[in-house]
C-alpha cells in the first residue's frame, strides 16, 4: 500500500526493507528517544517483523522520490484509538517542513480512511523537540509519568491545525 | 507589523533573548531551529500578508535570511 499527499509518499513497509531499519533504530539518534534504548537484533527485529505481519499494526517507509527516509507507525489498533510514532533518520531532513508533511499525511488515513477516533502517543520528556512538535498538531498532554509523557489527538482537536498547516504547506512548489 | 514587532517574535519563535541577535547567526546554531519554528515563521509571514514559499524559509540559512523575506 502506498500513501501520497502533502508533497511525500508513505509505503507499507516489506522484509527487504528490514536490514535498513534496524540500523535506523539502533543508531544512537534515534535509539535515545525510545522508550526501550536497548539495542535491537536482526533476531528479535525479524521475529518483530513477522509478529507485525500478523497483526493490524501499519509500519510505512517515508521516502522522499525514492529516497528512503524514515518510519511512521500506527500499533495497538483497537476500540476505535491506535498508538502512533515516527522519527526521520535522514539528518538532511529534519530541519525541514517534512515532518508536518508526513504527519498530515499519516493522520488524515488513520482519521479518514482507517476511522479511528483517537490517536496517542508516548514522548520521553527530555525530548522537547518532539513534544513542542506533537503539541503543534493539536494533541493534548492528557497524563504524565516518571520518564514520559502521554499524548491523545482526536479529529475535533486536529482538524482546525490541518486546516492552518496544510494551507501553509500549499505554498511550496512541490 | 513593525521591523521591532517581527524582531519580538522571531526571538521568542527561536526561544533567545531580543538583545543576543545577529543578523549574521546561524539558523543552524539555534536548538529551536525545526519544522516548528519554521511554520511559527511561515504563520508570522502569512499574518504580514506576504505570500512567502515553505521552500524559501527551508532555504533560509540565517537571521539575515528571514529578515530579507520579511522586506527588512
Amino acid at each position: 500500500m502506498q500513501l501520497t499527499g502533502h508533497g511525500v509518499t508513505l509505503r507499507s513497509l516489506e522484509s527487504d526493507d528490514l536490514p535498513m531499519v534496524l540500523q535506523w533504530r539502533n543508531s544512537e539518534h534515534i535509539r535515545r528517544h525510545m522508550k526501550n534504548q536497548e539495542t535491537i537484533t536482526l533476531e528479535d527485529h525479524q521475529q518483530w517483523f513477522q509478529n507485525h505481519n500478523k497483526s493490524d499494526d501499519l509500519y510505512f517507509i517515508i521516502e522522499i522520490g525514492d529516497r528512503p527516509v524514515g518510519l511512521i507507525w500506527a500499533k495497538d489498533i483497537h476500540d476505535n484509538s491506535c498508538e502512533t510514532g515516527f522519527y526521520l533518520y535522514d539528518e538532511s531532513v529534519q530541519n525541514t517542513m517534512l515532518a508536518y508533511r508526513v504527519s498530515l499525511s499519516f493522520n488524515d488515513y488513520i482519521f479518514d480512511e482507517k476511522q479511528l477516533e483517537l490517536i496517542y502517543c508516548d514522548i520521553l520528556h527530555e525530548n522537547e523537540r518532539s513534544i513542542r512538535f506533537t503539541l503543534s498538531l493539536g494533541y493534548k498532554e492528557v497524563s504524565t509519568y516518571p520518564e514520559y509523557a502521554h499524548f491523545h489527538l482526536n479529529k475535533s482537536l486536529y482538524l482546525p491545525r490541518r486546516k492552518r498547516i496544510a494551507n501553509l504547506l500549499q505554498k511550496s512548489s512541490r | 507589523m513593525t521591523k521591532e514587532k517581527f524582531l519580538a517574535e522571531l526571538c521568542d519563535i527561536l526561544g533567545i533573548e531580543a538583545d543576543t541577535l545577529k543578523r549574521s547567526m546561524q539558523l543552524s546554531s539555534f536548538e529551536r531551529w525545526d519544522s516548528l519554528s519554521m511554520l511559527s515563521i511561515l504563520e508570522l509571514y502569512d499574518e504580514m500578508g506576504l505570500d512567502i514559499e515553505v521552500d524559501d524559509v527551508e532555504a533560509c540559512q540565517s537571521i539575515d535570511d528571514i529578515l530579507k523575506l520579511a522586506g527588512h
